[in-house]
């Protein structure tokens, strides 16, 4: 059974259209990136699966309740995080998540423990007394993930929770997110960030124009789209000859000579990178390096967008 | 040549603007349909003098100086809102700063500011130009009259528009600077009325304050020496103007009541008086806990909230409490002292409706513009729990607010029972039918300005907009009955309140408090006046109850929550109405 299943919903403002058609599952405990540019329609999704918004059409159940009958079945199952703070400035960090904690019902005994335990979480219980106005922005987003955990929700809805921050934060934010899908959570994490999703998701969905234009782990869309891996390789006794017989291994799209390396582009699904390093061993080559690239997740968006909105 | 050729963007870009929007020609056609029917009406007087055998020939100077004061006090209720949000629109939109890095000068921004604000304004002079033609027709005025008059009401235009570029230049928001012209302007109109003939008549002040007090002199004795300092007033305008708008291009908020009540603390701390006072009033008003409890939103209204919270009320209500038995005093002192108690209880109605209407109607907009009302949306507290929760802090106030105004009227009751002091109240029925109505009166009105405010505030995405629609639709609700009542008692005896005149005071929340503070005792026919006054209390308790309902009923659609979804027989879904 899915936790999260939508499908067909459209979504209209006034006489636009900002999500066409759209149908995602999410599974229990996976971690589902949600892609696209700007205006895309990734928060609107969100925001209908935050049951702040109403669909014209489609249905929407998060674990098996249908969310557009029962709004406020699902909403103590899901923890939701906009793409801005959304903290009260004039309360301390702890008067802020006992507000939620509050806000959430919980039996006052276990506030004091929990609150605890997500400051630790998130690194902020340094920051217990200190006024939210006067936390950085990178804090005050892990304030907003510390706030999102409090009732201990199954499923995560995310909007862009890294935009805006600088590199250290991002990573901070990044290795939180991994620690919660190691915890089980079922995450929706959108972002228009490319590589930030592909190094912390199970599964993306590509959305454009409010369509969705693929889904699927990242392998399934680059299989999808025939596109290649590129593996850069060092010889120490690289030859016209020896370039030419790699170029006629079964899997082998291509051979680039770079300056100091060469690049050679395998399709995966035929020549997996180690059995490419087996068969240039087997071809007598002195491999000084061996360093195969990360998916170039950028090809596949540009390959599948248009850049249209809605 | 387009203005941008001429080096004016700013000017050019004001008047695009302005011609896009369908504002513009709306204001336009509103005062063009308000002056003419005011000229059609006094138009309409000419003919029956007609029909009656008298000569109209020299009527022409009487309908013209009705031109003159309807365009000025069309000048009056107009231009401040034309202009006061020339900067302030830039500053809230953080284009201001910009402007200033670029090669346009500050002298230049303000001018082609003041001008391009001014064009719908001097349109709206232009507009009388047919009606000028009628009056110069019928007979009576000098070409010297209709140049003195239409010069005056060019200077007014200059001068008020002045003055609201002025306050827009000085003020962080619309509002602010909107609030700030009006005052200004109506301090002004009201110094004049105020202030002796004698004293007026004498010097400068008269003459710079002149166009100001237009439409109540006869024009036909200015000359143009009179304009001088009308000019120099409106030099001084655009001076300070441009002083404030480099000063205070990037003025952060101030609250000078924040900062006069942290000054208050800590002259208390200093002294060693906080600590008693906080264990005397813990549980009154101290948030009975540190940390939220059982409904967290209520917690912070009432623990965060400026002028809610625990220190501000207290003090916020010692100084009203101050200033009622300074006015008490002066008004036992007084020889006249019920015209000092109905002043008082103005000021003190002022006061309380502004605290509430301002808490109220911020409650919901302030969640929308910090961004946290979704999140809190999310929740799952229930919309019509948000709305009754955010109204915990209003509900203080009003328990608070409750104290001076029960501090005047139960002086006046022993003023009325112990010898006559306040010859209105009679005796018997009659002061505790005032006391039963004066004190049901207040805590009837300020929840309905709580609720109406919220009301506005729910269905208004920005908080600006959202204080102007419920100031003016209070002020509205408050003041067109009573100017109707006004007209329709002009001519007969104004100050009893009895028949169908009386329910057009009544329905207004300003009249009803007008006729418990004056009506009672003196002029009430305490059998027919009593039962109007019942009347119109249920009718205003009705209101209450009406925009209660709506705020609680609908919560989750004016919040922006989505509607549960049912299912129809056949099948299909619906979106039912919120909260059934």
């Amino acid at each position: 059974m899915e936790f999260v299943e939508v499908k067909n919903l459209w979504v209209r403002y006034g006489k636009t259209v900002a999500v066409r058609d759209l149908s995602l599952a999410i599974p229990k405990g996976e971690v589902f990136g949600f892609i696209g540019p700007n205006g895309a329609g990734k928060t609107t999704t969100i925001k209908v699966l935050a049951t702040l918004l109403s669909p014209m059409e489609g249905s929407v159940h998060i674990a098996g309740i249908d969310a557009l009958r029962y709004p406020e079945r699902v909403r103590p199952r899901f923890g939701y995080m906009p793409d801005f703070f959304g903290v009260y400035e004039d309360l301390t960090v702890n008067e802020y998540l006992h507000f939620f904690a509050a806000a959430y019902r919980m039996d006052r005994s276990k506030r004091r423990a929990v609150v605890d335990d997500v400051l630790a979480l998130t690194d902020l219980a340094g920051k217990r007394d200190t006024m939210v106005d006067a936390l950085s922005r990178g804090m005050k987003q892990r304030l907003g993930l510390a706030r999102v955990l409090l009732h201990d929700p199954e499923l995560l809805l995310l909007d862009e929770p890294a935009s805006g921050l600088d590199p250290r934060a991002r990573i901070e934010i990044r290795e939180l997110l991994k620690e919660l899908r190691n915890m089980g959570k079922t995450v929706l994490v959108s972002s228009h960030i490319l590589h930030e999703l592909g190094q912390m998701c199970t599964r993306i969905g590509i959305i454009e124009a409010g369509r969705m234009v693929a889904e699927g782990s990242l392998h399934d869309i680059y299989r999808q789209l025939s596109l290649h891996r590129a593996v850069h390789v060092q010889l120490a006794n690289q030859t016209d000859e020896l370039l030419a017989r790699i170029k006629a291994v079964p899997g082998v799209e291509s051979v680039e000579r770079d300056i100091d390396r060469i690049s050679v582009h395998i399709r995966e699904e035929e020549l997996p990178c180690e059995d490419l390093l087996d068969r240039l061993v087997g071809l007598g080559a002195r491999i000084r390096m061996f360093q195969p690239e990360a998916m170039d997740m950028e090809t596949a968006f540009m390959k599948l967008t248009e850049g249209k909105v809605t | 040549m387009s203005l941008s050729l001429l080096h004016a963007p700013i000017l050019s870009k004001e008047l695009i603007e302005q011609a896009a929007r369908p504002r513009t020609y709306v204001l336009r056609v509103t005062y063009a349909v308000l002056l003419f029917a005011a000229f059609l009406t006094a138009v309409h007087g000419v003919t029956v003098q007609l029909e009656l055998g008298d000569s109209v020939v020299g009527s022409g100077r009487r309908l013209f100086a009705l031109l003159v004061c309807a365009q000025f006090t069309g000048i009056l209720l107009f231009v401040p809102a034309l202009m006061s949000g020339a900067l302030t629109e830039e500053k809230e939109g953080r284009t201001l700063e910009l402007l200033l890095l670029t090669r346009v000068r500050p002298w230049q921004i303000l001018c082609e500011k003041f001008v391009g604000r001014l064009v719908p304004a001097l349109t709206f002079l232009v507009l009388s130009l047919p009606l000028l033609a009628v009056c110069y027709a019928l007979g009576g005025m000098s070409a010297e009259d209709l140049l003195v008059g239409a010069g005056m009401l060019f200077e007014t235009c200059l001068q008020v528009g002045a003055l609201a570029l002025m306050c827009s230049a000085f003020c962080r928001t619309n509002l602010g600077a909107f609030l700030a012209s009006y005052a200004l302007v109506v301090s002004g109109w009201l110094l004049c009325r105020i202030l002796p003939a004698s004293i007026i008549q004498v010097g400068v002040l008269w003459e710079v304050v002149l166009p100001l007090s237009l439409g109540s002199v006869d024009f036909g004795g200015v000359t143009f020496r009179a304009s001088v300092p009308t000019l120099l007033s409106i030099a001084a305008s655009l001076l300070l103007a441009r002083v404030f708008l480099v000063r205070r291009a990037l003025a952060g908020p101030t609250r000078p009541l924040a900062g006069l009540f942290r000054r208050l603390d800590g002259f208390l701390e200093r002294h060693g008086l906080a600590q008693p006072l906080r264990r005397r009033y813990r549980g009154h008003v101290r948030p009975r806990a540190d940390l939220p409890d059982r409904q967290p939103i209520a917690w912070r209204e009432v623990a965060k909230t400026p002028l809610v919270k625990p220190a501000h009320l207290v003090y916020g209500l010692a100084l009203v409490e101050l200033f009622v038995l300074f006015s008490l005093g002066v008004a036992d002192a007084s020889r006249n002292p019920a015209e000092v108690l109905v002043v008082l209880l103005g000021v003190l109605w002022v006061l309380a409706s502004a605290a509430v209407l301002g808490l109220s109607v911020s409650a919901i907009s302030t969640e929308r513009s910090s961004q946290t009302l979704e999140v809190l949306l999310a929740t799952p507290i229930a919309g019509r729990d948000i709305v009754r929760q955010k109204l915990r802090g209003v509900q203080r106030i009003i328990r608070g607010l409750l104290l001076p105004f029960g501090t005047v009227f139960l002086v006046q009751l022993w003023w009325a029972r112990t010898g006559g002091r306040l010859y209105r109240l009679g005796p018997g029925v009659q002061q505790l039918s005032y006391v039963f109505l004066a004190c049901g009166s207040v805590a009837l009105f300020l929840w309905l300005f709580a609720w109406f405010s919220m009301w506005v505030g729910l269905r208004t995405p920005s908080r600006p907009r959202a204080v102007l629609t419920s100031v003016v639709g209070l002020l509205v609700w408050s003041g067109v009955p009573v100017l109707a009542f006004a007209l329709a008692v002009s001519g007969t005896s104004f100050y009893y309140l009895k028949g169908w005149e009386a329910l057009l005071l009544l329905v207004s929340p300003a009249g009803c408090v007008w006729a418990v503070e004056v009506y009672p005792g003196l002029y009430w026919d305490v059998s027919e006046g009593m039962g109007l006054m019942v009347a119109a209390l249920v009718l205003h308790a009705g209101l209450l109850f009406l925009f209660r309902a709506l705020c609680l009923r609908r919560a989750d659609r004016y919040l922006g929550r989505a509607r549960p979804r049912r299912r129809t027989t056949s099948g299909g879904f619906f979106y039912a109405p919120p909260e059934q």
